[in-house]
């Protein structure tokens, strides 16, 4: 028992999470029994639902914060950001775990995941997909054993493997670069499918800078989430500094999503179709306007506001990107694809492992560091339940 | 260092080397201009020769296997109205008013079917090489390679591939252009039964001359464009239509652009190995020049801190 109290606080809301991940868990079962078409609303005209465009295409731009701070405080030498160094890396670990598990879920023959590596085919943008997901996922891991090896107190492999941090920094900052932009890449060939308020051939440039706002975005938002769980003190200082970055990228982003349209004149399809100029207009006020607006005056100074214009980002691009894989198809095919109730209990399932996860490790291995050592030892709050 | 620098070229040889492990004849490289013009075999299907007998349907499914088509309870079969994992051809009617306005309204008909692009986009997609490009014209699968991604959905210009949704080892079904046959030089199957010369096998060369010909000899009988002749560079599959329902009116998508899908993402992944390089050479000269820039007191006490760290 003393164990599982480490692993798992019995909360209201981490049994809501329990009971959802149940749901989602016989759901895939019967989706590897009956097939996808048991459970989901995809067809052969949308052959990719919400698990590709939130589950894969979101949950990577997700973990981009990952290597912007590693690459923040290891190759640029910004010290003052290292306390959110391993909540960042953390979060991008299981990020890309959770890809993968709805990659498997989504996948027809799962089972066949390793076939990029012995029959790659170098045109595709999927196989440069595929192997950022493996290699990086495998350089995530290593980043993140240094947690486990230091909780084992195993002196010789901590050193060993501090040995390679600037390594695989590197790497893992490649990786990033490629497999942020190849997302992007692969609706490169969606030229008549998709919309021009989407498609450009700046696609993948586009992804690119999306993810890094989202990233930056997200390591406020978990690292106020964390703050306020685990009951300790906020990053203000280094949370305000990120929300100038947020601010300013959101802002190139902006700019340069205005000289693309407007370059490759593609403004005059704005109305072409009511549903897609809503959801255009969603994305861009709601998910861009708004926090540029708000994050250029004092309020990113206030940690409330700052906290939902972090949200806002969040679900601005993450909107964006069913926007781009999904919203953005349906005046072409005359046709509307919403996600069944088991697709969006599977992907809500995803959300509920990686948040119980968070906890766990965080709970467990030396993420939150600084004040970390002091309220391990004297086994905290869990105990009294 | 060495270790990035090493990860960095295995990844550079694992994409260089991705193009020799390949080695199988039959795999086209989607890119390249077609390997052989002269043998390479397409079908040309005449919209106004077709009178929608169905026998081409019929043949199709009996070649492969696939399973028969629904009837109404007084016997009368009910043909398929869309392409899907067990239909990979089908014939589609359209009602007009008659040009000479005595015999009130004629019919005309189209063919679906997966075109066999020059340059297909699926091909291309498919990060696994499941889908193949063979030089002798059809784009056929080997299922035992695919992981089920949908990506080739996703990509074809044409919504060709279609998926076996309800199977729990689902795979990507459509047109092979009876590969087997046609690599030994036979007529696929709709070819072979159809009863009027609406569906002619042959060289994709003499397709077009013949396509031409026609167009020439009758010019009111036919709409004066070879449907497939330069669409998305080229298709193995072309298509005659009337004057009456130009291509355009029976849907064949008109906006594909006479540019070679798979050249779209090229012009992006080409540059991955460049693009990669020159991260990898920035962030390391970022790094090596950070790293001066540390306070000599802050190094110290960095170094000491570990150091007690590890003596522990």
């Amino acid at each position: 028992m003393a164990i599982l109290s480490k692993l798992f606080k019995p909360t209201v809301w981490n049994f809501i999470a329990l009971a959802i991940m149940f749901v989602g868990l016989i759901i895939a079962v019967i989706r590897f029994i009956y097939g996808l078409g048991a459970v989901t609303n995809l067809s052969n005209t949308y052959p990719w639902g919400i698990w590709i465009a939130f589950d894969v295409l979101s949950g990577v731009a997700l973990a981009a914060g990952g290597f912007i701070i590693a690459g923040t405080v290891h190759i640029f030498n910004l010290r003052e950001y290292q306390p959110i160094v391993k909540p960042a890396v953390l979060t991008a670990f299981l990020g890309y775990f959770l890809v993968i598990v709805g990659l498997i879920v989504d996948l027809g023959l799962p089972w066949r995941i390793y076939h990029p590596l012995i029959y790659p085919q170098v045109h595709s943008a999927m196989l440069e997909v595929a192997l950022c997901v493996m290699f990086y996922f495998t350089v995530l891991f290593f980043e993140f054993l240094p947690n486990i090896f230091e909780r084992l107190n195993w002196k010789v492999a901590t050193r060993w493997i501090h040995m390679f941090t600037i390594p695989l920094v590197i790497a893992g900052i490649m990786l990033s670069c490629l497999h942020q932009s190849s997302l992007g890449s692969l609706l490169l060939l969606n030229k008549e499918q998709l919309s021009r308020l989407w498609y450009t051939p700046s696609l993948p440039f586009n992804f690119f800078m999306q993810a890094v706002a989202i990233g930056l975005a997200m390591v406020i938002f978990e690292s106020q989430m964390s703050s306020r769980l685990f009951n300790r003190p906020p990053e203000d200082k280094i949370l305000t500094s990120i929300s100038k970055g947020l601010r300013n990228i959101l802002f190139i982003y902006l700019i340069w999503r205005v000289i693309d349209l407007t370059y490759n004149g593609n403004w005059s399809v704005l109305g072409n179709s009511r549903f897609e100029t809503f959801w255009f207009s969603v994305e861009w006020i709601v998910g861009v306007l708004i926090p540029v607006l708000l994050l250029s005056t004092n309020l990113h100074k206030n940690p409330t506001t700052r906290f939902w214009m972090a949200t806002l980002v969040i679900f601005g691009i993450i909107l964006g990107r069913i926007n781009a894989s999904l919203t953005g198809m349906s005046s072409y095919f005359n046709q509307i694809y919403i996600a069944s109730w088991e697709e969006v209990t599977i992907s809500a399932a995803i959300i509920c492992a990686g948040l119980l996860l968070f906890q766990a490790i965080v709970r467990n291995l030396p993420i939150l560091e600084e004040n970390g050592d002091e309220e391990e030892s004297p086994e905290p709050a869990v105990v009294t339940y | 260092m060495d270790c990035t620098r090493r990860r960095f070229i295995k990844i550079l040889g694992i994409c260089g080397a991705a193009a020799l492990i390949d080695d199988d004849p039959l795999l086209a490289d989607p890119l390249s201009p077609s390997l052989h013009p002269n043998s390479e075999f397409g079908l040309l299907n005449d919209g106004t020769r077709c009178i929608g007998c169905h026998s081409c349907e019929n043949a199709c499914r009996e070649y492969n296997n696939l399973p028969a088509f629904e009837t109404r309870p007084d016997g009368e079969i009910l043909y398929p109205t869309e392409l899907n994992d067990r239909v990979f051809t089908r014939i589609e009617s359209k009602t007009i008013p008659s040009v000479d306005s005595s015999t009130g309204e004629t019919v005309t008909y189209r063919r679906h079917q997966c075109n066999h692009c020059l340059h297909p986009s699926c091909v291309s997609a498919c990060p696994v090489g499941a889908l193949v490009k063979s030089p002798e014209g059809p784009v056929y699968y080997r299922a035992e390679r695919c992981i089920g991604c949908r990506y080739c959905m996703n990509a074809c210009p044409f919504t060709i591939p279609k998926y076996e949704w309800n199977s729990n080892k689902p795979f990507i079904r459509k047109c092979t252009m009876c590969s087997e046959k046609v690599l030994q030089g036979e007529p696929t199957s709709c070819a072979s039964v159809c009863p009027t010369g609406a569906i002619t096998f042959g060289t994709r060369n003499e397709l077009l001359e013949e396509a031409r010909q026609r167009i020439a000899q009758d010019p009111d009988r036919y709409h004066n464009h070879i449907y497939g002749e330069f669409e998305v560079g080229g298709t193995n599959v072309l298509y005659l239509s009337s004057s009456a329902v130009p291509c355009a009116d029976f849907g064949f998508p008109m906006n594909v652009g006479n540019e070679s899908y798979p050249s779209l993402t090229w012009a992006a992944l080409s540059r991955v190995p460049g693009i990669a390089l020159y991260v990898v050479v920035w962030v390391t000269f970022v790094y090596f020049i950070t790293q001066h820039r540390i306070p000599e007191e802050l190094k110290n006490r960095e170094s000491e801190k570990t150091d007690s760290d590890l003596k522990e």
